[in-house]
């Protein structure tokens, strides 16, 4: 399969169901995005720890897990909640970081013992 | 009507981040330049057109799919976290940390730098019309 064919309909459904998600959890709190970013990360973990990777590589990981996790809305949410509640910042901000971290190192190790 | 603009706009994105990667890669870098130019490039522009750009554009859709859609999917976050993973794996802690402090803290400022640009481009058009 063509590489751009491969990250593009990949990058769409990433889109679109980070758009689901964020739909229905981000209301008083981004929880919908933070969600998507843990959760990518994880499986994004998982992928590069498994060997054969090239067409999965591409759909999967630049494509749908690219597109699913995102760091700009992460960076502009950061500065709204800003706003609203400084100590909410700091929450979202290091729960993010510290759980999208642990999350792709967890996948790593279960890719790595499978 | 909003599906196809979240999607097409996702396609968009990853399409541009899998281009200015293949374009920034250097293989002999360790470093990973490529996803931290992405994800600070697309702050900057968010912040930018959630000023400026949103009122230029008006169209819910298409600001739903410059937004949601390209941008957001333009930058990642799952990558940014392989890669302190890979680094920190390959015993670069230095890096991994220069990496991660450089992604976090410029990327805050990227937003509000973005922001602030939008304030004074608008204000630019404000004079001109």
């Amino acid at each position: 399969m063509n590489l751009s064919v491969a990250v593009a309909s990949g990058g769409a459904i990433g889109a679109l169901v980070r758009y689901f998600v964020c739909q229905k959890l981000n209301a008083r709190f981004p929880w919908g995005t933070f969600l998507v970013n843990v959760l990518g990360s994880f499986l994004l973990g998982w992928l590069i720890g498994e060997e054969r990777r090239e067409i999965l590589n591409s759909f999967v990981g630049m494509g749908f897990l690219g597109a699913l996790t995102t760091f700009s809305t992460l960076q502009y949410e950061a500065v709204s909640l800003y706003k609203k509640s400084q100590r909410s910042v700091l929450y979202y901000l290091f729960s993010t970081y510290a759980l999208g971290l642990l999350a792709a190192w967890t996948g790593f190790m279960i890719a790595a013992k499978l | 009507m909003k599906v196809l603009a979240v999607a097409i706009g996702g396609m968009i994105g990853a399409l541009l981040r899998l281009w200015i990667g293949i374009l920034l890669f250097n293989p002999e870098a360790a470093f990973p330049y490529p996803t931290l130019i992405i994800n600070l490039m697309g702050s900057f522009f968010l912040g930018w057109f959630v000023i400026h750009g949103a009122k230029m554009v008006r169209n819910k859709h298409y600001i739903l799919g410059i937004q949601t859609g390209i941008i957001a999917s333009f930058t990642t976050f799952s990558s940014f976290n392989a890669e302190l993973l890979l680094l920190m794996k390959d015993e670069r802690y230095t890096m991994a940390l220069m990496y991660f402090v450089i992604s976090t803290v410029i990327g805050i400022a990227a937003i509000l730098l973005g922001m602030k640009f939008g304030s004074a481009t608008l204000d630019k058009v404000g004079e001109d019309l």
